[in-house]
């Protein structure tokens, strides 16, 4: 009951707080309007992940090199070039080198896929095709990251050719779809700053005293607080989804309720994470210039203001690069594979995040 | 009531409160009294359980606090010395979280709340925030919070500093009226005259000792051998002070912008004396003012220093 109690008025003050509502609500929209408007002509979007490109070597005859020729007609309207390639070429090593995003090798033993795992948006995609092309023709395929010969057995037949697999999606994601996703990341990721001041906030203000002198525990002090804190700082991302969506008409595809799910994993982490900072930092104003740089950093690396090329190693070290990614190919390849790795890579640093606050907490006489 | 006993509590290797022992009685308006640093607000914060001791024992009705923690706790109200209070909360919302947290609900929570508001006289206010607050009307607020909970044991840890003297008489009101309601207070105070005016009993608190206990009366008994010369005077700057300790009889001198205050023997007469060396000094005397014992005396003259030097 002290824990609600908590929660409810930490909920209650975060959102009188002018600096939450900016961040948190009005920060993002208006980011989003700008850059998804401004930058909705000069974005590359339909270059950079689009237009895909898959080599493709066919030594067979009849049936399969038919349809294989059917379905490269078919999807050069979905801008996926598919190149027939000398029989000598390595198709593999042109995947690596990032001539091309995929590979196919049609022989008579089936069908084996390559794709560059540095790649993984354009990677699924082309997966997503030759998936739904095997499935069409009840073909066994070989998918492999850049090893062949892991086999993975087609799961559904009946899947519907190409379609479903979103290639004819006439959807294509365009600024505001890209900046949709890429702000609202963004502030969950902001969470980190209330986080920063989550205790120690009390204790500046003193009324840490007054909490600790209540017949309350610690822990419900905590759990209150970190509840309330997760609560209100993901309903204002909520509030910048809908938002997005129902005014900017940016497209967050089918997967709703998972995208919800996966921004509360992020919103926790970020949460955690500014908490852990206020106890590793020795001042409040310590914790919260570490958290802001952090932020910063990971919105400029994870692709907050542009896409980064994903092939560059340090596009990789940021939150929002794996929360972007998911997110994107959740909601234009259909693939909702990486999901749940992703959530639990966020809850998981979450709780290494708290349990160094935890174990400050612990330590010390107050908060 | 309240019995401390032995009580210790060092921060690193210094030690704030040095083996402390006290008790207070039910119905009491009892009084710390002690310069910056002197340990008051470490052992009101032990007593509401804010600080663990490193020794000795605290119990409050007979129980000890460490091992009844949530009893202890419902008894006490503590009005801490910084203002502790939500600015984004309404004033209604903030005493009714803090009263929450003692297990009000509804309607009874309604009414203890609204009861804390009228008390400190921020009815009115009810639904302003405290930003918008004087510094006296955030520390009745400060109090508000403290007792709406109905609390046995109320400690006030200094609860007028940098206030208006309308609300400064208030909160004394205050604190007598939650005496004769059957509340027991603690008071810490550096203003003499707030602790002579209401505490049935004092304890004069220095290095984290108590110096002496007792009443007003008791105390001042105990040096009545001493009391206090007043002098404005003009050119301070020419005053040698050494010249005054030198006379006979002087104890102390303290030196304060215009004033220059003397502690001296009470049998001795000195006052030619003083005077002499005054206009030696080459000092232009504008007032004298001859006062018997008082607590600032008793203070002056047990720990050798100003209440507050600071
Ligand atoms: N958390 C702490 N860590 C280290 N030293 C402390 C801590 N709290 C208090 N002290 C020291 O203990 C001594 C007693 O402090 P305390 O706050 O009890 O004094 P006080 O009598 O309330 O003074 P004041 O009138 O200024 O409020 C001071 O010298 C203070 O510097
Ligand atoms: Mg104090």
């Amino acid at each position: 009951m002290n824990i609600v109690r908590i929660a409810v008025k930490e909920i209650k003050s975060d959102f009188r707080d002018a600096r939450t509502l900016f961040f948190m609500l009005l920060f993002p929209i208006v980011l989003m309007f700008i850059l998804g408007t401004a930058l909705s002509h000069a974005f590359q979007w339909t270059v950079s992940i689009g237009e895909v490109r898959v080599f493709y070597k066919d030594q067979t005859a009849g049936q399969l090199s038919a349809s294989i020729h059917a379905l490269a007609q078919e999807a050069k309207k979905a801008h996926i070039n598919f190149q027939k390639v000398p029989d000598d070429m390595n198709g593999k090593q042109a995947v690596q080198d990032g001539k091309a995003d995929g590979y196919v090798e049609i022989g008579l033993h089936g069908v084996e896929l390559y794709t560059n795992e540095h790649n993984k948006v354009k990677g699924a995609i082309v997966q997503g095709v030759m998936g739904a092309f095997v499935g069409q023709y009840q073909l066994a395929m070989a998918v492999s990251q850049g090893q062949p010969g892991s086999f993975q057995p087609n799961r559904n037949p009946h899947e519907e050719y190409i379609q479903e697999r979103s290639l004819r999606s006439k959807r294509k994601p365009g600024a505001m779809d890209y900046y949709a996703v890429a702000m609202t990341t963004m502030i969950a990721l902001y969470s980190a700053l209330p986080g920063s001041s989550l205790l120690r906030g009390e204790r500046t203000r003193k009324t840490a005293d007054r909490l600790l002198a209540a017949p309350v525990r610690k822990s419900e002090i905590f759990i209150g607080k970190l509840a309330g804190n997760i609560v209100a700082n993901f309903l204002c991302v909520a509030v910048v989804i809908l938002f997005s969506k129902l005014v900017f008409h940016a497209y967050w595809g089918r997967h709703f309720s998972l995208v919800y799910l996966l921004l509360l994993t992020e919103v926790v982490l970020a949460i955690s994470f500014g908490l852990g900072m206020s106890y590793l930092a020795r001042t409040e104003g310590a914790a919260r210039t570490i958290a802001m740089v952090i932020i910063q950093l990971a919105s400029f690396f994870g692709g907050a203001y542009f896409p980064i090329d994903e092939t560059k190693w340090f596009a990789h070290l940021s939150p929002l690069s794996w929360m972007n990614e998911t997110i994107f190919k959740m909601v234009y390849a259909n693939d909702v594979s990486s999901v749940v790795p992703t959530m639990f890579l966020n809850v998981g640093l979450a709780a290494l995040f708290l349990l160094i606050a935890v174990a400050s907490v612990a330590r010390r006489e107050g908060l | 009531m309240l019995e401390i006993k032995q009580v210790t509590k060092k921060f690193g290797d210094f030690i704030a409160v040095d083996h402390m022992s006290l008790s207070v009685a039910e119905g009491e308006i009892f009084g710390f009294l002690g310069a910056n640093g002197a340990g008051k607000s470490t052992t009101i914060n032990m007593i509401a359980g804010l600080l663990r001791p490193n020794a000795g024992e605290i119990t409050i009705l007979g129980k000890d606090i460490t091992r009844h923690r949530q009893f202890a706790k419902r008894q006490i109200g503590i009005v801490p010395q910084e203002i502790a209070i939500y600015e984004n909360l309404t004033a209604y919302e903030n005493v009714e979280f803090f009263a929450g947290l003692y297990g009000l609900r509804g309607a009874e929570l309604r009414q203890r709340v609204e009861e804390a508001l009228e008390f400190v006289g921020l009815s009115d206010k009810r639904k302003r925030y405290p930003k918008h607050f004087s510094g006296g009307m955030k520390r009745r607020l400060n109090i508000a919070c403290a007792i709406a909970h109905r609390p046995k044991l109320i400690i006030m840890d200094e609860p007028t500093v940098g206030i208006d003297p309308q609300s400064r008489n208030d909160i004394l009101a205050a604190v007598k009226k939650l005496n004769d309601m059957g509340c027991t207070m603690i008071y810490t105070s550096h203003y003499m005259e707030e602790v002579e005016e209401i505490c049935t009993r004092i304890a004069i608190i220095d290095h984290g000792k108590i110096i002496a206990e007792g009443t007003k009366e008791q105390l001042e008994a105990m040096i009545t051998d001493t009391k206090d010369i007043w002098i404005e005077i003009r050119g301070m700057d020419q005053l040698n002070k050494q010249h005054l300790q030198d006379i006979p009889g002087v104890k102390a001198v303290q030196c304060e912008e215009n004033i220059i205050k003397i502690s001296s023997d009470i049998n001795v007469n000195h006052l030619n004396q003083i005077v002499q060396c005054l206009i030696n000094d080459g000092v232009e005397i504008r007032s004298l003012e001859d006062q018997s014992p008082n607590l600032e005396t008793v203070f002056l003259t047990l720990t050798g220093r100003n209440l507050r030097d600071s």
